[in-house]
């Protein structure tokens, strides 16, 4: 087990340099890389841009800029006044160095932007996945238990109903209602935008306050996909003969599908959630934004759209990273839930 | 118990004595019977036939050129028959540029629909075939794949989905097919969704090969001379059929949703060729008129999404209900039983 | 088969926590559709938050104003963002001339605004010389002076800094000096009209950097792109200062009771990023925002109804614009119908400019005559091309475009088939739809394109579909030097191609006699002079029709009744912030 574990890792090395590699070549195509430099017409032109270029690499060929977001530039010598003439030292240390570069549009450290949107982005989709699971672990048994009632019908239509719910649909519908027309109706109301109001400052209460909404419209569309995955995994389980075996030996039902039954369908769904785990801190991007909510979806989207290299680079390999390794932690929680398999 | 013997009796009761009577049917043959005991999944056959009908029969009551040709006077008004006089005109109302919503609903329902089945046909046809030959090999062929497929993982769609967006909207013309002049971005949005939808049921798929190939059943196969590629399809992969129905009736939902999610983003269908998504992101302009009380009925633009939310809903709905069919009708245990 | 009914730690804690989680999380975070018919009960001990139910009177004045974009970097020399921009009237307020709004020139730091008859100006034109006030101090107390613009320019010029523009300061200016402390002196190489919005001016915000600060850390570093004050200017001028900056979700600034002209009335300016339009006008209406940034005009009649707020409709230059591919390089050529000026009239001939501005903006705004229109350069003897499809088609059967077989227009086996491109915007999209329509109904077939905007305005360099005459007609929106009537994309050295990668004239446009007047105007000192050119080149513009407003593009704001005295001008939006209220 060890072993595998010091492989997997091992093997995670050359992956991330593969999705580096695509991403990079990808992200260096998308737009115009001076657009954070563009006053309100849109356009940076002339003298400014020449220089500019020239001052942020980017008149070098792909794989040199590359290498120095990989390795830095600080043992080479740069060009800046446009003379052919290399004459200063470059800063940049590189990702290898732990240098995530500094933004374009900010000029501010990568790992600094980061770390602040990090946490708030945590704060949400926790809240929130932890919602998810616990509602689509009881709603999955549940309609799978009494599969073909009344309530799994309703049930699966209306989960069915929020599902397929346009995301901005939903977060501006419940920003309207709970807090526009509440408000008005002089009802108990939540609050519209932001993580806090300016005057009673971030507190623990007011940061719950506005998590309501938010976390609300992210577990309305999410809980569907869940439950109906469990059902399906808890429906097949059911109709094992070992149930069967279980029921006829006069173990109460209770124990027949929570210790056995919900044990064996735990695979895939170990699998779904393991998957999804590492995505958290990616954030999500259309709640987030409709909800002003400062996290990392938001921050690569308002990023992408300023095809800010050394950010969405940052965020991605970040996020990579993330994924690689609840990927890990998924296959080695395999072995436990499910012991028929065996990692040599 | 009662959770147990609730289950057995109902609906899978007749289906464990009829084949009994019935030897000779197929394999195909029993589910097909027995999907058509399951009554939600014959309602969504009938739903999606009607949703089908509804946007080829449409396209002959309206032709494409109307669909698109705008009447700035008369935009956002709400569907004719609630107008004084009623008419039928606009019996889903005008769009924002006075375009008639119940054309743009039937074009843009083929559209929809396109993009959904072709994209879900790819994902799942690469998903499946990935998952499957990682599994059953594994060694050096599950290591590459599963390298590749947590690569693909490791980025999360959306993004991948704006940055490609970026990339090619706006870079293929109109397409000219049949008569009918499509934007360039369709064929992006089947392309960009399609191939960023099947890492997910390809790990799923793995890991049900994984299980399975160490069961009984492959061994003796196995000993018994069958070749590898007669076991992966035939024996284990009708095994991971659930899992893969399940996805790919999610998967299908994703992807008419997808479309109109990045289109919020300003990336999906581009006008003036219609989808659902895109008429419903019309209404994200105005949905604050939406949410008003006053004057609901003439002013709320809830035409503009209702109605392809109805649609997009009803999708999905009937998708389910055919996997969930499906899955129980597929389910090769239920044979053996 | 026993192992499988083994007991395991992971199921455990699957059970377990969802029994938690069932039982703890429901009843605080409220989700789900069946929850929330509970909220309001659950709401009731923590809704109304401090600021609504408990008024605070004890002098803690916030205003809020939403913002759709974050500001990127405080440093002045590190931004042309707008957004960005307007904030230095609040804490970096030492430009020496601003404008109200009325876009009139106000003398701020300096004195007086220079001229050649106060002497401020010499006789060349080449020279001039700004009287700073004596009386105004930086946060920390250090008095501001002379040395701080001087430092400021050497900044911008210094190569070690990566500054956003170095224009005007680098192609125009020989040099900025000291006469005394509170003498600035600045040397052009030629006599360079657009001064008054360029140089130290809030119009295009050059304001100056606090050089007790900032010339150390540039000493130190070699560098002033990482310097702290960058991301929090703790030391400024102003009425309001810098308070806290968190990513993301806001920035604030405090009063500054010091501020030389008084202190201001409003306690603390709130700016909260609200990146979607559609939530600002959530915000708007709940009244959890005091002023709201770039409304969209399908919104207004909405909160024109409420009642709630004012909507101020403020001019800035822009002008929703149609360009025509004009080149004639064949690697950047449009369609070849467009070199033909009847053919861009007629164009325009067929399409109902005023209708979309009636039905799509609800009648706020309607076409700009020519580029300048609201200023004082504006040529209003011009008259505007006319909504007339019958004397298009004319124009074109003139031209030679005669209807084919298929309805649409040919001349020389070419079809009169145009690329018609523009951003991803709702409005341009729908105009585009309008138009299409228009010009099918007089024979002219159109393929609609939109690009997201940082594709759409990428450079030539970069491959960006205008820049790369990839369209025969594009939308955009465009100001001149605002208030300033300066505008250098028209000029034929302006035309991007491999040896100008740059350039940004996508138009394509080289007229001589324009090309002549453009560069007359930025030499010419005297206002009035100037102004003349300008009506010949706007003659120009509309008989040649190489430019066409689709509909005049002012900002609209909202502000809430409670919040009085904002006067926002198009160039300075918060030029009086020390004046703004706010009522409880």
């Amino acid at each position: 087990m060890g072993r595998y574990i010091v492989r997997r890792m091992l093997q995670a090395i050359p992956l991330l340099f593969i999705v580096s590699l695509i991403v990079f070549v990808l992200i260096m195509n998308m737009g115009d890389p001076l657009i954070a430099f563009a006053g309100r017409n849109g356009q940076v032109k002339g003298a400014d841009r020449e220089r500019l270029i020239r001052k942020l690499g980017l008149d070098q060929p792909i794989y040199v800029q590359y290498v120095v977001w990989l390795v830095g530039n600080d043992w080479m010598k740069l060009d800046l006044d446009g003379d052919g003439v290399p004459e200063t030292n470059g800063t940049r240390r590189g990702v290898l160095r732990g240098d995530l570069g500094t933004s374009v549009v900010t000029r501010e450290p990568v790992i600094k932007m980061v770390r602040d949107r990090l946490p708030n982005t945590l704060l949400l989709m926790v809240t929130a996945e932890i919602v998810i699971i616990s509602f689509a672990l009881i709603l999955g048994i549940a309609t799978a238990v009494f599969k073909y009632s009344i309530f799994d019908n309703v049930f699966t239509g209306l989960s069915f109903v929020g599902f397929s719910m346009p995301v901005p649909l939903l977060a501006l519908g419940l920003i309207y209602i709970f807090g526009v027309y509440f408000k008005r109706a002089g009802l108990p109301y939540f609050p519209t935008v932001g993580m806090f109001e300016p005057a009673a400052g971030k507190t623990p209460e007011q940061l719950v306050w506005h998590l309501v909404l938010p976390v609300a419209t992210l577990s309305i569309i999410s809980i569907a996909a869940y439950s109906r995955f469990i059902r399906s995994n808890m429906l097949e389980v059911l109709g094992h003969d070992y149930i069967r075996t279980a029921t006829s030996k006069g173990l109460s039902s209770r124990v027949v599908l929570f210790k056995h039954a919900l044990k064996n369908a735990a695979l895939p769904i170990v699998t779904l959630i393991g998957l999804d785990l590492g995505f958290l801190l990616a954030g999500a991007l259309v709640t987030e934004t409709i909800f002003s909510w400062p996290g990392m979806g938001r921050l690569f989207y308002d990023h992408a759209l300023k095809s800010d290299m050394p950010v969405l680079m940052g965020v991605l390999m970040l996020i990579s990273i993330s994924v690689i390794f609840f990927q890990l932690l998924t296959d080695i929680t395999y072995t436990f839930v499910d012991p028929r398999i065996r990692y040599q | 118990m009662a959770v147990a013997t609730e289950t057995l009796s109902k609906g899978e009761e007749r289906v464990m004595f009829s084949p009994s009577t019935k030897p000779t049917l197929s394999l195909w043959g029993l589910a097909f019977r027995r999907f058509l005991r399951h009554r939600a999944a014959v309602g969504g056959i009938i739903g999606l036939a009607l949703i089908f009908a509804f946007v080829i029969v449409g396209s002959f009551a309206y032709t494409e050129a109307y669909a698109n040709k705008p009447d700035v006077v008369n935009r956002l008004q709400a569907p004719s028959w609630l107008q004084d006089p009623p008419t039928w005109e606009h019996p889903m109302g005008t769009d924002s540029v006075g375009r008639d919503v119940l054309a743009r609903i039937i074009y843009g329902g083929q559209i929809s629909l396109i993009i959904g089945f072709l994209s879900v046909l790819i994902a799942v046809t690469l998903g499946a075939i990935i998952g499957a030959v990682s599994g059953y090999y594994g060694g050096s062929v599950d290591s590459i794949l599963m390298r590749f497929t947590e690569a693909m993982i490791a980025i999360p769609s959306l993004f991948f989905l704006i940055i490609i967006s970026k990339m090619l909207i706006g870079s293929i013309p109109n397409i000219n097919l049949l008569g009918r002049s499509l934007s360039g971005s369709v064929p992006i949005v089947i392309f960009v969704i399609g191939i960023f939808g099947w890492m997910v049921e390809a790990r799923i798929v793995r890991s049900q090969f994984l299980s399975l190939k160490q069961q009984d059943f492959v061994l003796a196969a196995r000993a018994l001379g069958v070749k590898d590629h007669s076991i992966m399809w035939k024996h284990i992969l009708p095994n991971s059929i659930a899992p893969i129905i399940v996805f790919a009736s999610l998967g299908l939902a994703v992807a008419i949703l997808t479309e109109a999610y990045v289109g919020f983003l300003g990336l999906g269908v581009q006008e003036p060729t219609a989808s659902w998504g895109n008429i419903l992101n019309q209404a994200l302009s105005y949905l604050n008129r939406a949410f008003a009380p006053q004057d609901f009925i003439h002013r709320g633009v809830w035409w503009l999404w209702l109605f392809p939310s109805l649609m997009i809903i009803f999708t999905v709905l009937c998708v389910n209900f055919i996997g969930d069919g499906l899955r129980d009708a597929l389910d090769p245990r239920g044979l053996t039983k | 088969m026993k192992r499988i009914f083994a007991p395991s730690s992971i199921l455990a804690i699957l059970i377990v926590t969802a029994a938690w989680l069932a039982a703890a999380c429901a009843p605080v975070a409220a989700p789900g559709p069946a929850a929330q018919a509970t909220q309001p009960a659950v709401a009731q001990p923590t809704s109304a938050p401090a600021a609504t139910a408990a008024p605070s009177t004890g002098g803690n004045k916030v205003i809020t104003i939403s913002y759709t974009q974050e500001a990127n970097n405080l440093n002045p020399l590190y931004t042309n963002q707008w957004f960005t921009q307007n904030l230095f009237d609040l804490f970096l307020d030492n430009a020496l001339i601003t404008f109200n709004d009325k876009n009139e020139p106000l003398p701020w730091i300096a004195k007086e605004i220079p001229s050649i008859e106060n002497g401020g100006i010499s006789a060349d034109g080449k020279v001039i010389t700004f009287n700073l006030r004596d009386d105004v101090k930086w946060s920390d107390g250090t008095p501001l002076t002379a040395d701080d613009y001087v430092f400021t320019y050497e900044m911008i010029l210094s190569d070690k800094n990566t500054v956003t523009s170095r224009d005007p300061f680098e192609s125009e200016v020989a040099s900025v000096v000291t006469k005394d402390p509170h003498t600035l002196v600045v040397t052009f190489n030629e006599p360079y009209a657009p001064w008054m919005t360029s140089i130290f001016s809030r119009a295009n915000s050059s304001v100056a950097i606090p050089k007790h600060i900032l010339q150390p850390v540039f000493e130190k570093d070699g560098t002033l792109d990482n310097a702290e004050w960058n991301r929090a200017p703790t030391v400024g001028v102003g009425p309001f200062l810098f308070k806290e900056w968190e990513t993301g979700s806001h920035l604030t600034f405090q009063a500054n009771p010091d501020f030389w002209m008084g202190a201001p009335k409003a306690d603390q300016i709130f700016f909260r990023i609200v990146p979607d339009d559609a939530s600002q006008l959530a915000a708007i209406k709940a009244g959890d925002t005091d002023i709201g940034v770039f409304i969209s005009p399908s919104d207004v009649p909405d909160l024109e109804k409420l009642g709630t707020v004012d909507i101020p409709k403020v001019q800035s230059g822009y002008k929703e614009s149609w360009y025509f591919n004009m080149s004639t390089d064949p690697a950047t050529m449009g369609n070849p119908a467009l070199q033909d000026a009847n053919v861009r009239r007629a164009l325009v001939m067929a399409v109902d400019r005023n209708k979309i501005t009636q039905e799509l903006l609800y009648g706020l705004t309607k076409p700009a005559l020519t580029f300048w229109d609201g200023m004082a350069q504006a040529n209003t003897d011009i008259e505007p091309i006319p909504y007339d499809p019958e004397g298009a088609k004319k124009l074109l059967d003139d031209a030679g475009w005669k209807v084919g077989s298929d309805g649409i227009r040919e001349k020389d086996g070419v079809k009169l088939k145009l690329r018609y491109v523009t951003t991803t915007r709702e409005v341009r999209k729908n105009t585009q739809a309008i138009v299409q329509q228009e010009w099918k109904d007089i024979g002219i077939d159109s393929e609609l394109i939109n690009h997201p905007s940082d594709v759409f305005f990428a450079s030539f360099g970069d491959k960006g579909p205008i820049a790369t005459g990839q369209y025969d007609i594009a939308e955009w929106s465009n100001s001149p030097q605002f208030p300033d009537p300066n505008a250098v994309d028209w000029l034929c050295s302006e035309i991007p191609s491999d040896a100008n990668p740059p350039g940004g004239n996508w138009e394509f446009i080289c007229d001589k006699d324009l090309d002549a007047l453009f560069q007359e105007q930025a030499r010419t000192v005297d206002a009035k002079k100037r102004i003349e050119l300008f009506k010949q080149i706007q003659k120009i513009i509309a008989d040649q029709v190489y430019w066409v407003s689709i509909w005049d593009d002012p900002d609209l704001w909202t502000v809430s009744k409670k919040v009085t005295g904002v006067k926002f001008s198009g160039a300075t939006p918060f030029w009086n912030a020390y004046e703004w209220d706010k009522m409880e």
